[in-house]
């Protein structure tokens, strides 16, 4: 099944296009990063799926229910969020409530009884460490405090579907780290997560499946995996070389760029690591270094938005 | 719509807000208390009525409502600026239950405020020696809840203008602009124009003195035309319509109590009561139509 359908989303916030016929799909069990740089839409577009945000035409499906087709269907909607944890990117918490005042509130909104409301709190609190800060106001505690009970909160009705809106700013390296994990064990307990940020080491490392909006349009959308490969092939494999002496490498057909004395910097679409051997050695030469830099996500990304 | 209700009356009750109210409010029935007891002896209910609801159109009425139409006025956009909106609305509950739940609960949290400062008014009463009967409890209790009618409406208006202007200080600024407006500039417009119709339809017009407003005022009919020119021409503004309301509580000279108030000018408190209902439902057309970002 598919957790996420959007088809031909459009939003004008004024005469501004926000989402231009945005299209998406993101299969159950997955952690989808979505990317895109500032302004193009990835707020819009979350804020849209829950309702914040009122789209003018298209079509909205979650967790198989259609939630959105030129307009919203409210008890559709009410009834997707009973299974949606959202985690927005700017947001306060309620500065009069304590975390586990906080939690108990928004347990209450998913009709949790009480009982497994303060038991499912402990568990979210402990697993970030809050617990100790338990009774603290929230209006005194940390951005990264503030962000950890942003990203429980999300969790408290156990959702098939967390959101996630760039989540991991403000955190110190071992929040980001604990925030990974918690990401991670969603997935293996066959969790859907849709998680957008601009730190793309992060979604790299943490997501399987990417999309990329731009200007409200989705530009890509594949397996981290597939994106590379289809990247390198598009020529995007870059072969470091130094060797003892010059080399000409005319006629190969690939792009060759000289950096410094005997290194070049050699663009191909596939793997041509032993025709450079070859190459180098028919001219009595000898490699001293060679080495393929695979492309980081950051460098596709640039790519596809340029 | 339990829910917001819930989360809104937490609020209420745990902010400044409400207790400077209700101290403000005890800090107006100050003078009330000191005037019963060293000028009116051992007062009658209506005696008592009589000097609250003097206090209250100079002092409470304006007051509260301030306060009110303030609290209303930054019910919407403060969550979007905070951002608490989109975590709530994140939540399966529809946006027609949170707004009206937290209308519920921040009108809830006002009559805790006027129910309180009621009792600790009566308390004071009781204390200073003036007996306090059913009679007058019951009184003080109608008075209280025409009271909170009004400001329930006061906070429905806040809440519209909290709907169309983004920023909560604007917001602000622009209550208590709309609050001079009905409660002091345009019910003196209409009571000018009904001083002078007043006296134009006088018989004895061509002999009265225009300055005289206490033989204008004691004329029969400037009651009902005032009365008939708030609720045409201020229909909009509760504190107008509780004036009016208070205005009747006298039959033939004697204190007749807020429920003859009601009776005799029942329009009154129907609008009120819709007029509530009209800036509640402009306001919910409005929030099911805002992009909350």
């Amino acid at each position: 099944m598919t957790a996420i359908i959007i088809e031909d989303l459009k939003k004008m916030y004024k005469d501004v296009k926000a989402l231009d016929g945005l299209n998406l799909n993101v299969p159950e069990g997955r952690i989808y990063g979505f990317l895109g740089p500032n302004g193009a839409g990835k707020s819009t577009t979350i804020m849209s799926m829950l309702g914040i945000v009122r789209p003018n035409s298209g079509r909205i499906e979650l967790l198989g229910k259609e939630v959105f087709n030129d307009g919203f269907s409210e008890g559709n909607l009410v009834k997707a969020k009973e299974r949606i944890g959202y985690m927005p990117e700017h947001a306060t918490l309620w500065d009069f409530l304590t975390p586990l005042q906080t939690l108990d509130i928004i347990g209450l909104a998913y009709r949790i009884p009480k009982m497994e409301r303060a038991k499912r709190a402990r568990e979210l609190l402990e697993m970030v460490d809050l617990w100790e800060d338990r009774n603290r106001k929230v209006g005194k505690f940390s951005k990264g405090m503030r962000q950890k009970l942003l990203l429980v909160q999300a969790l408290i009705n156990d959702p098939d579907l967390l959101i996630l809106d760039e989540p991991m700013n403000g955190l110190d390296p071992k929040g980001i780290a604990e925030f990974k994990e918690i990401i991670r064990r969603q997935k293996d307990e066959g969790k859907t997560v849709f998680f957008s940020s601009h730190i793309l080491a992060h979604v790299e490392e943490v997501c399987d499946t990417v999309g990329v909006i731009v200007r409200g349009k989705l530009r890509l959308e594949d397996t981290i995996d597939n994106i590379k490969r289809e990247f390198l092939e598009r020529g995007g494999y870059v072969i470091l070389v130094e060797t003892n002496k010059p080399v000409d490498f005319t006629g190969t057909g690939w792009k060759v760029e000289t950096r410094g004395e005997n290194r070049y910097v050699i663009r191909a679409s596939s793997d041509v690591r032993e025709r450079v051997y070859d190459v180098v050695s028919s001219q009595g030469a000898k490699i001293l270094q060679m080495k393929v830099r695979t492309p980081s996500l950051e460098e596709i990304f640039l790519k596809v938005v340029e | 719509m339990f829910w917001s209700f819930e989360l809104e009356l937490t609020h209420g009750l745990r902010t400044k807000k409400l207790w400077i109210m209700t101290a403000a409010m005890l800090l107006i029935y100050v003078p009330t208390v000191y005037l019963l007891k060293t000028h009116m002896g051992l007062p009658t209910t209506g005696g008592i009525i009589g000097t609250i609801t003097g206090s209250l159109s100079s002092g409470v009425l304006f007051f509260l409502g301030v306060v009110s139409i303030v609290m209303g006025s930054t019910l919407i956009n403060d969550d979007i600026e905070k951002g608490t909106v989109t975590i709530s609305l994140s939540k399966p509950i529809t946006r027609h239950g949170y707004y009206l739940g937290r209308y519920a609960g921040q009108a809830v949290s006002v009559l805790i405020a006027l129910l309180a400062a009621s009792a600790i008014f009566l308390i004071a009463l009781r204390a200073i020696g003036i007996p306090v009967t059913r009679d007058a409890v019951v009184q003080v209790l109608l008075l209280t809840l025409l009271l909170f009618l009004a400001m329930a409406q006061l906070l429905a208006l806040g809440h519209l203008i909290s709907a169309f202007i983004r920023s909560h200080l604007a917001s602000i600024g622009a209550a208590i602009g709309v609050f001079f407006l009905i409660y002091l500039i345009i019910p003196g417009v209409i009571t000018t124009v009904v001083v002078i119709k007043s006296i134009e339809s006088s018989a004895n017009a061509q002999t009265q003195n225009l300055t005289d407003n206490t033989t204008v005022i004691n004329q029969p009919n400037y009651a009902d035309l005032l009365q008939d020119y708030y609720t045409k021409y201020a229909f909009y503004s509760p504190t107008a319509q509780v004036n009016v309301i208070l205005m009747n509580t006298n039959s033939h000279g004697e204190y007749a109590g807020i429920a003859h108030a009601v009776r005799k000018s029942w329009i009154n408190f129907v609008l009120l009561i819709v007029m509530t209902a009209v800036y509640s439902g402009l306001t919910l057309w409005r929030f099911r139509r805002m992009d909350l970002r």
